[in-house]
């Protein structure tokens, strides 16, 4: 078997070493990487023996029959011996192979030089169409690449590839179509109030990606021990209306804040390894060499989320068809009580704009009332709805409730953010941007709410193909089984989808494994931020992921959100006035450039939050970095400030409003914001999210 | 790069015996004609005769000045930006785009000649063309644009449609 392709194989090179043979001895001459492909790749290749490449090969078989003359340059030195040995005498057959095709007259290197720029799924369908092409989109060296692109930060040549690992290719079919995890490396999940930040990241020495929550602390405890001092110390009014107010009189408390920030290693929320990882392909007994790793290769199997085997399942495996779209038992070493806590990894599906046809409700608050029974439009209208303080069924399944921006304060404008989802049901909040810049397309996914009674999301939130994975957001369903289940091996499975866990129905009623812990089980939204919304630049200094002090809460992270001006889509300089002539160069170069700082609004948006104002809510927010001033005296003296709202609501996100406060701007990684009301200057501390995505 | 310039016009010579004189703007858009040239610059020659380009025909020669001629004013590409365009095949500009509309002989040609006289652009344009006529296509869609025959066994056809399973799902 294996001597015939040889010699089919050679047959064609021979065509096209006769057919090229006067030309490409220049070649040789001049491009002398073009044997230099690393051997490592031909010892994985099933088709082909090892150490073989074109040039020796024809130089072999020309060998016999025209004698190849030396002066053809080509390169004899290679070892010829594994190929004599497969030669045949029946070479000639196959000569008539893709002899019209100009496309094979191109070197090695530039045959990896065009393939180098194809995504993994071309590389694929190439190597199906012949031998030339399937060896060449086996150079592992493009499979390195395409791997290097997903893990920023990191070398993945860095470390041995674990094994039975022996390639690059078959390290990225093990976790393909996830390694947008890693790529994309920081996430917001939807828990509860308080949320969750994690990181993503790709460990070479084990092939494994992981993600780990990402922790801040106060060093000095929870509080502190604030430096009070008297209002009139400060410097903490813009206008001099504002210094005349009644609020002379109070006192200013100022938190001193050193947060230690450190990735949760104990508990991972994400761990993929290559063996569990891989999506169940069928396996064939008959078949050569596998790339992928069935699950069966791992320590235990991954299992489908979804039973088949219960009758009164509404759902089967059939809705599901595509292995990209099931579900990925991840290990976990957290034990409570006799209980396991088991997760499991799911791929979300992108919300598309019919999606907001389909649910029905699509009105903002102020339409929205007519159509509401009149106690539920008035509640919605007195409070800001988190939790929701109705049910959805009040409201006709399935809405997709828009809220409206909030308008407590009138310089608020916030009219530029599109609300395309119901507010709590989508993943990430409608707060967050999530436009590719560019694009005006929104990529969000659903999620479940705290109102909502089910765990689950309904079939037609997963991904039918692997078109419709995000791979910005995916799900974590999570849920307790008890331990000794788990120790005796008994395949455990989640309760199953649709019956909803305050209905009292939960668990799983078929067999040993039957005591899951429905109560506990829960479905988190993950979804990531595009690195142009937290990467600084020249003119928008202040993007980026923050940590800030929330006092008794603790510390919580947010995104520092520049949108985009007018003016930084016309040109940088629109709208300054000329140099005068009495200001140096150096002045204007200065003016200039603080015009394009200090322009156009700041948003601080949370990522993680508290029982008061929740992730995915603003915390605060400077409309008009431009109207501000430099502060004369007290701790902030030299530093920049500017009008700014607050938000701030009662436990539960009752009764949220923005109230006046201020924003002080110390430098591009240091903020500070005084809440006016209680009188405290909060501190806000840059992220740098690439300390946390190396492993070691 | 060199502040001044080596010579003025460069005569070059295909192997089929042409002779075509471009300006040393359009000329060092190779590499391998500017390094040349430099070195003769500075072993002092100041005239030269005929350059002999003995990989390159007449009408694929022609075909290379004229994208020269046209990038003659671009900036010299370095290793760096490649590296980091590798990925983008889809954006070749729009006169580029129109250049590629050869037929398969002549791409080919085209890039084996950008090749071999290490014009990177020209190299990048080519390649990228060509990545795009295998992007999104079955594998038989490819076979009928390159003309490529089936050699696979049907066992061996059968395990490769395994292999790659999952790239056909899109």
């Amino acid at each position: 078997m294996r001597s015939t392709i040889i010699r089919r194989r050679c047959a064609s090179v021979v065509r096209l070493q006769l057919a090229e043979s006067t030309q490409q001895q220049h070649y040789n001459s001049t491009t002398t990487s073009t044997t230099t492909a690393p051997p490592h790749s031909y010892l994985t290749d099933p088709l082909y023996p090892s150490s073989f490449h074109f040039t020796t090969l024809a130089a072999v078989v020309l060998g016999p029959t025209i004698r190849a003359p030396s002066t053809a340059g080509i390169d004899l030195t290679s070892d010829k011996t594994h190929i004599d040995t497969a030669l045949g005498s029946s070479a000639q057959t196959a000569i008539i192979m893709n002899t019209d095709t100009p496309l094979f007259n191109l070197p090695n290197e530039l045959f990896y030089n065009i393939l180098s720029r194809l995504p993994p799924q071309d590389l694929a369908l190439l190597s199906a169409t012949c031998r030339v092409l399937y060896h060449h989109a086996s150079d592992d060296r493009l499979w390195q690449a395409i791997v290097q692109d997903n893990v920023p930060g990191i070398d993945v040549a860095s470390a041995t590839l674990p094994l039975p690992i022996t390639s690059f290719r078959e390290l990225f079919l093990a976790h393909h179509p996830h390694w947008f995890l890693p790529r994309h490396k920081v996430w917001i999940g939807s828990e509860s109030m308080a949320g969750k930040i994690v990181i993503t990241r790709y460990d070479p020495r084990r092939a494994c990606i992981e993600g780990y929550q990402l922790l801040a602390v106060k060093k000095d405890g929870p509080t502190g021990s604030p430096e009070v001092s008297a209002l009139a110390e400060h410097d903490l009014f813009v206008s001099e209306s504002d210094a005349n107010a009644d609020l002379n009189n109070q006192t200013v408390h100022v938190f001193s804040f050193e947060p230690d920030i450190h990735i949760h290693l104990d508990r991972p929320i994400l761990n993929l390894d290559p063996w569990l990882a891989a999506p169940a392909q069928e396996q064939h007994d008959d078949a050569g060499p596998k790339f992928t790793f069935v699950n069966q290769d791992g320590p235990r199997p991954a299992r489908p989320l979804r039973r088949t085997s219960t009758p009164s399942s509404r759902r089967d495996n059939a809705a599901l068809p595509s292995a990209w779209v099931r579900p990925i038992t991840m290990e976990s070493g957290t034990v409570q009580n006799m209980n396991r806590m088991a997760r499991q990894f799911l791929y979300a599906r992108i919300l598309a704009p019919e999606d907001e046809r389909r649910g029905g409700t699509f009105h903002l608050l102020h339409e929205l009332r007519e159509d509401l029974p009149t106690a539920v439009s008035t509640e919605l209208a007195l409070s800001s709805c988190w939790p929701a303080p109705f049910s959805y069924e009040q409201l006709g399944a399935p809405p997709f409730l828009i809220l409206p921006p909030r308008t407590t304060s009138a310089s608020r404008n916030l009219d530029h953010i599109h609300l395309p989802y119901g507010m709590y049901r989508v993943w990430p909040p409608p707060n967050v941007p999530t436009q590719i810049p560019g694009s005006s397309a929104e990529h969000r996914v659903r999620c479940i709410t705290a109102r909502e009674r089910t765990a689950y999301l309904r079939d037609e939130d997963y991904p039918r193909s692997i078109s419709q994975v995000s791979d910005r957001a995916f799900h974590i369903c999570s849920w307790m089984e008890p331990l000794h289940n788990w120790a005796m091996g008994v395949n455990n499975l989640p309760p199953a989808p649709g019956i909803g866990v305050g209905m009292g129905v939960g668990g799983n009623n078929d067999g040993p494994g039957a005591s899951i812990m429905a109560e506990y089980t829960r479905m988190h939204a993950f979804s990531t931020i595009d690195p142009f919304y937290y990467t600084p630049t020249a003119d928008k200094p202040f993007r980026g992921i923050w940590v800030g002090d929330y006092g008794g809460h603790g510390c919580e992270f947010l995104l520092i959100h520049q949108p985009e001006t007018p003016h930084d889509v016309q040109g940088q300089d629109t709208g300054i006035a000329p140099q005068l002539e009495t200001e140096t160069d150096e002045a204007y170069a200065t003016r200039r450039q603080h015009s394009r700082i200090y322009r156009g609004s700041l948003e601080a948006i949370k990522l993680t939050g508290d029982p008061n104002v929740p992730r995915g809510e603003y915390s605060f927010f400077a409309a008009d970095l431009s109207a501000g001033r430099i502060m004369q005296k007290g701790q902030f003296a030299g530093a920049r400030i500017v009008d700014s709202e607050g938000h701030v609501a009662g436990h539960g996100f009752r009764n949220d409003r923005f109230v006046a406060s201020r924003l002080i701007i110390v430098s591009a990684d240091r903020l500070a914001q005084f809440w006016t009301g209680s009188g405290y200057i909060s501190h806000f501390h840059r992220v740098d999210i690439d300390r946390y995505t190396r492993p070691y | 790069m060199p502040e001044e310039k080596a010579f003025d016009k460069i005569p070059l010579q295909s192997n089929d015996g042409s002779i075509i004189t471009v300006d040393y703007e359009v000329a060092i858009r190779s590499a391998l004609l500017s390094t040349m040239l430099d070195d003769l610059k500075s072993m002092g020659v100041s005239e030269i005769g005929p350059v002999p380009l003995p990989n390159v025909n007449e009408a694929v020669l022609r075909k290379v000045l004229e994208y020269c001629e046209y990038h003659r004013n671009d900036p010299l590409t370095n290793n760096e930006d490649e590296t980091e365009n590798r990925k983008k095949t889809t954006d070749i500009s729009e006169w580029d785009q129109k250049y590629m509309q050869v037929d398969q002989e002549m791409l080919f040609e085209i890039i084996l000649a950008a090749n071999y006289m290490d014009i990177k652009a020209l190299l990048d344009v080519g390649c990228k063309t060509v990545a795009n006529m295998i992007k999104g296509k079955s594998p038989e869609e490819i076979r009928k644009t390159f003309n490529i025959t089936n050699d696979f066994t049907p066992e061996e056809e059968e395990q490769i449609r395994r292999e790659n399973e999952w790239a056909e799902d899109r």
